[in-house]
């Protein structure tokens, strides 16, 4: 069910539909575009340093496809260095060329990112900086 | 998702929220029960521009199989994600829009399909029409034809631009968390940006062809460049003040109906062109 309260990121959860035996080991060097991993341009098995997650358990859903959700929090993700950039800090960087890791050559591909950011309550955890990505996402995400 | 059947053009019964609960591959002529989690190496993304959406089929081509529709995690098939049952094509076919779908390409022309969609009313005859005539339009060119292949459905298109798209409750297949109020604007707004999209296409073709309509391209990034919101009616104000005076201004109605006489001609003079698969888009690599 859709809830009509603000997410709290304080108290919910950021959700991520993955496989059943692990979440994503995200790639710290790899290309930090957003506009670029949002839209996910080269596909399953692509390179990121970004994990997508969401605050909507249907939209997790969608993505498990078959698998298992993961559940993690703003809290555990700052207190092991990994940053998070909220829905709201993406949709108000996601503007005609987009602003900052969302600047993009094409604005129509920002636009239908930022309808992505918006139609699945996207929230990235940016795993630039993390020197053991595997060991952080062990340590931050649970299985629901 | 977005490597998914649902969001391939060769399937016209989805698009993101919109369709029926089930998808139909108007190459591999299955039904696709799984179009959120299958694929294959055919696949070419609606979401994106015709240059972007090429380079990105070049390299879904080199990791999935063309002959096979699989799961997108695992690269295997799975028997019950597609079917080829006729009870089942005869439940889909039940549906004004799946019948039209089904009889795509089986028997009589292609666009005399896609021109009985453009005749019907709603938001998945639209997406139906407009997925479709992307795969038909590129097949066309892809048999050495001209740009001009696409020139009713440029037409069409243009002429319901503006329009707001005419989407039914029954037409969202999932909210994905979403308030379903604004689950319908943001699919409206992805049904407008397909419509330029087919548009922006024809542009690029004829930009190929070195037709003087090809001056008109960019109307994609252009438009997102003005109106940075989902609000329809401000995207509606700018096709009518901006696109639609400069396409117009490069194809008036008086060109339009010049190489329309041209095309029926040319169509008239050959004899029925045998059936041939789609060329595979050439790599171009990532900008």
């Amino acid at each position: 069910m859709p809830s009509n309260k603000k997410w709290n990121p304080g108290k919910q959860p950021l959700l991520r539909g993955d496989s059943k035996s692990g979440v994503s080991v995200p790639s710290p060097s790899a290309d930090d575009s957003i506009v670029r991993h949002i839209l996910y341009l080269e596909g399953p098995g692509r390179e990121t340093p970004y994990l997508s997650t969401s605050e909507e358990f249907e939209a997790a859903k969608v993505f498990a496809q078959g698998g298992a959700i993961w559940a993690t929090s703003v809290r555990k993700a700052n207190d092991s260095g990994v940053r998070h950039i909220s829905k709201s800090e993406l949709l108000s960087c996601m503007k005609g060329n987009g602003k900052g890791k969302a600047k993009w050559n094409s604005a129509f591909e920002v636009m239908q990112a930022r309808r992505y950011v918006e139609q699945w309550s996207e929230h990235l955890l940016d795993f630039r900086t993390i020197a053991e990505p595997a060991a952080v996402v062990a340590l931050i995400f649970e299985k629901t | 998702m977005l490597h998914s059947c649902q969001n391939c053009w060769f399937n016209g019964l989805q698009y993101g929220a919109l369709g029926l609960s089930v998808g139909y591959c108007s190459r591999h002529r299955i039904i696709l029960n799984a179009a959120d989690a299958t694929t294959c190496g055919l696949h070419v993304r609606k979401d994106l521009s015709l240059d972007r959406a090429q380079q990105v089929a070049a390299v879904h081509a080199a990791r999935y199989a063309s002959s096979l529709i699989v799961r997108i995690y695992g690269n295997e098939t799975a028997k019950d994600d597609v079917s080829s049952n006729e009870r089942d094509l005869d439940s889909l076919r039940s549906d004004a829009v799946g019948d039209v779908v089904v009889e795509y390409g089986m028997l009589d022309s292609k666009i005399e399909s896609l021109a009985q969609l453009k005749a019907m009313s709603g938001a998945r005859a639209e997406v139906a029409m407009l997925s479709l005539a992307r795969s038909y339009v590129s097949h066309c060119i892809g048999r050495q034809g001209s740009w001009t292949s696409g020139l009713h459905l440029y037409w069409w298109t243009k002429e319901r631009l503006t329009a707001t798209p005419d989407i039914a409750i029954t037409d969202i297949r999932s909210t994905g968390g979403l308030q379903l109020a604004r689950q319908i604007e943001l699919t409206a707004w992805s049904v407008v940006m397909l419509r330029l999209t087919v548009i922006d296409d024809i542009i690029e073709y004829a930009a190929a062809q070195d037709d003087s309509f090809g001056e008109v391209r960019g109307l994609l990034d252009k438009s997102a460049e003005a109106v940075s919101t989902f609000n329809l009616r401000t995207l509606a104000k700018w096709m009518r003040t901006e696109a639609l005076p400069s396409l117009d201004r490069m194809l008036p109605y008086e060109r339009y109906v010049e190489l329309a006489r041209q095309l029926h001609k040319d169509q008239s003079d050959e004899a029925p062109p045998a059936i041939q698969a789609a060329p595979a888009p050439a790599p171009l690599g990532f900008v």
